[in-house]
């Protein structure tokens, strides 16, 4: 079935040929931007000594490619209110498969694949040049780090999906917690007070995607804790699920 | 117990008010006044195996919030539904693989591709085997003739083509119950008939249980039995169709038309509805007969044709819900 999914969006996204690749481009190039602006920043301010820009690069990546993962496969919950609007929500409850595969698969966007791309190679190259020497297990610590990432997004997106039971119509607000996150999450957590890193370890778990791990990877500490961090995210997640599922019983479908 | 079974059902929608101006807008940012309505207000009604079941009411009288608690979309406030054993709600994905639901006004297909690619995601969502999907879509392709447009993307159908498209849809997983919500709506004559056979064909071929809602009483003419009608979320009728004509309609229109009336004869229970230079409406109750008005009128004049007219079920609704204030 997912595999079916995979290729209708497909299917849906080659009907208007070129606007696809015109997204893709816009997209990619926004990204590049932005990283660039980063970079020269970093180069002009010397922002933290014990930050390399490497290290800057790939605690910001990690990020970037694990949201744009999400806003990849898991559209339908970023985009929920719609799904709720248009009445949409009532034709998935009608089948005989569970609610949050098909939410995933109500939409996905391939119009995001120029950024995963993107972000994927700066991801692999900052990482060569953050570790010293390679070793297996910093490799499957670099895939729990991009995994959680994307889990972390894809939980942000359940959760504030949740809230449209409520609402309806999407809120602003959530954005502050999809953009913003995304935004605060992509430096390195030094920047920050005191009480800003407390909230991203407690309350939204970013710390746990990249500040942590990299102490790891740059050689920083060699405690072995610091390679499980990522799986604090499958925490996070699950109270992301429980919420929503007790909203569909507040649901108030929309239309005749 | 019967196949479905629907028990004290209930549902309040709270429903946020406000006045209409900026000001008011702008205040029920602070301070909102909720209004409860009572959507489905303590319903109960049972349905067999096979049987096609017509479900009507005013607009907003509660059939779509009802059909939505019967496939498992909403959960009811308080009462009990069991359809074939299962509660809806709670067993919902167990449940509604037994069941098929066409919304008219909401589309299962995907806009962009054609049907056939909707159709075959369905496959897979319901784990239906090659053999049974085949054998279902060949039969879905000719009795509801979709042959020609099957490869052409649904935004390019015209309405019943897409209407035939949703119903097959609906079907293919070889549902024991099908729901139409307004399957009809805003279909031509033509495309009306070749949905509404079908729906006669399938019933009576599998045995499909069917539920639909509709406010073209040619639908449910053509269609069903039993009617079960309600408003404001309350049931008011339970019964045949018979038994709603015969409680209901109980005049009959009589027109004569002729050369020269000399004068309009003394009829009991007669009402002279319309009248000029050459033709006479005349409205009378079931049991006056129609040959003694054909009797005495043809002493007062040359009659050249007459037509007697029984009021239609739209008619006889429009009585129904006047006399119950909907």
């Amino acid at each position: 079935m997912i595999r079916k999914y995979l290729s209708i969006h497909l299917k849906v996204a080659l009907e208007y040929k070129v606007s696809f690749i015109l997204t893709i481009l816009a997209q990619t190039l926004s990204m590049f931007l932005e990283i660039f602006a980063v970079e020269a920043l970093f180069y002009k301010f010397s922002l933290l000594d014990i930050y390399n820009i490497n290290q800057l690069i790939l605690s910001y990546s990690v990020v970037w490619l694990g949201f744009s993962l999400s806003e990849m496969f898991s559209r339908g919950f970023d985009n929920f209110a719609n799904l709720i609007i248009n009445g949409n929500f009532d034709l998935l409850l009608i089948r005989p498969r569970n609610i949050f595969l098909q939410i995933f698969g109500s939409d996905i966007c391939y119009e995001k694949l120029g950024r995963v791309i993107f972000a994927s190679y700066l991801v692999i190259s900052s990482f060569i040049k953050v570790v010293e020497s390679i070793s297996i297990l910093k490799i499957i610590l670099l895939i729990l780090m991009i995994l959680s990432s994307f889990i972390l997004f894809t939980s942000v997106f359940i959760l504030c999906a949740a809230f449209c039971f409520k609402t309806v119509q999407g809120l602003e607000v959530i954005n502050i917690f999809t953009n913003g996150t995304r935004t605060l999450a992509q430096y390195p957590m030094d920047i920050y007070n005191k009480v800003i890193r407390i909230i991203f370890t407690i309350v939204i778990p970013i710390t746990f995607i990249n500040y942590y791990p990299i102490q790891y990877l740059n050689n920083t500490t060699n405690n072995l804790l610091y390679l499980l961090c990522p799986l604090a995210i499958i925490v996070f997640l699950l109270i992301s699920v429980i919420v929503f599922k007790s909203g569909i019983k507040h649901y108030y479908s929309t239309g005749s | 117990m019967s196949y479905i079974s629907v028990e004290n059902l209930n549902k309040t929608f709270k429903v946020p008010q406000r006045g209409s101006g900026l000001k008011d807008a702008f205040r029920s940012l602070f301070k909102r006044d909720y209004k409860y309505i009572n959507a489905v207000d303590n319903i109960s009604f049972d349905i067999d195996e096979g049987e096609v079941v017509a479900y009507i009411g005013p607009n907003g009288a509660g059939k779509s919030t009802t059909i939505k608690m019967l496939c498992g979309i909403l959960k009811p406030d308080s009462g009990t539904i069991s359809v074939n054993g299962f509660n809806p709600f709670n067993d919902r994905k167990k449940y509604v693989g037994n069941i098929g639901v066409v919304f008219g006004q909401k589309s299962q297909l995907w806009w962009d591709i054609p049907a056939l690619d909707s159709f075959q995601l369905l496959k897979s969502i319901y784990k239906i085997s090659d053999e049974e999907y085949n054998n279902t879509l060949d039969d879905l392709i000719k009795l509801l003739d979709l042959k020609e447009f099957l490869h052409t993307p649904v935004r390019q159908l015209s309405l019943g083509q897409r209407m035939r498209c949703e119903i097959a849809a609906s079907l293919l997983h070889n549902p024991k119950i099908l729901f139409l919500d307004e399957p009809t709506i805003g279909l031509d004559a033509v495309s009306k008939v070749q949905v509404r056979n079908f729906i006669k064909e399938i019933n009576k071929r599998k045995k499909v249980t069917v539920i639909l809602t509709s406010h073209d009483m040619s639908d449910i003419e053509a269609l069903t039995n039993r009617l079960i009608v309600i408003g404001h979320g309350k049931k008011l009728y339970d019964g045949s169709l018979k038994g709603i004509k015969s409680k209901f309609a109980n005049n009959k229109k009589v027109e004569i038309i002729f050369e020269k009336l000399n004068k309009i004869p003394n009829i009991k229970n007669s009402k002279v509805i319309e009248q000029n230079k050459n033709r006479i409406l005349l409205e009378i109750d079931n049991n006056t007969s129609v040959s003694n008005i054909i009797n005495k009128y043809s002493k007062e004049c040359e009659i050249k044709d007459v037509n007697v007219y029984e009021d239609n079920l739209d008619d006889i609704i429009f009585k129904l819900y006047q006399d119950l204030n909907l």
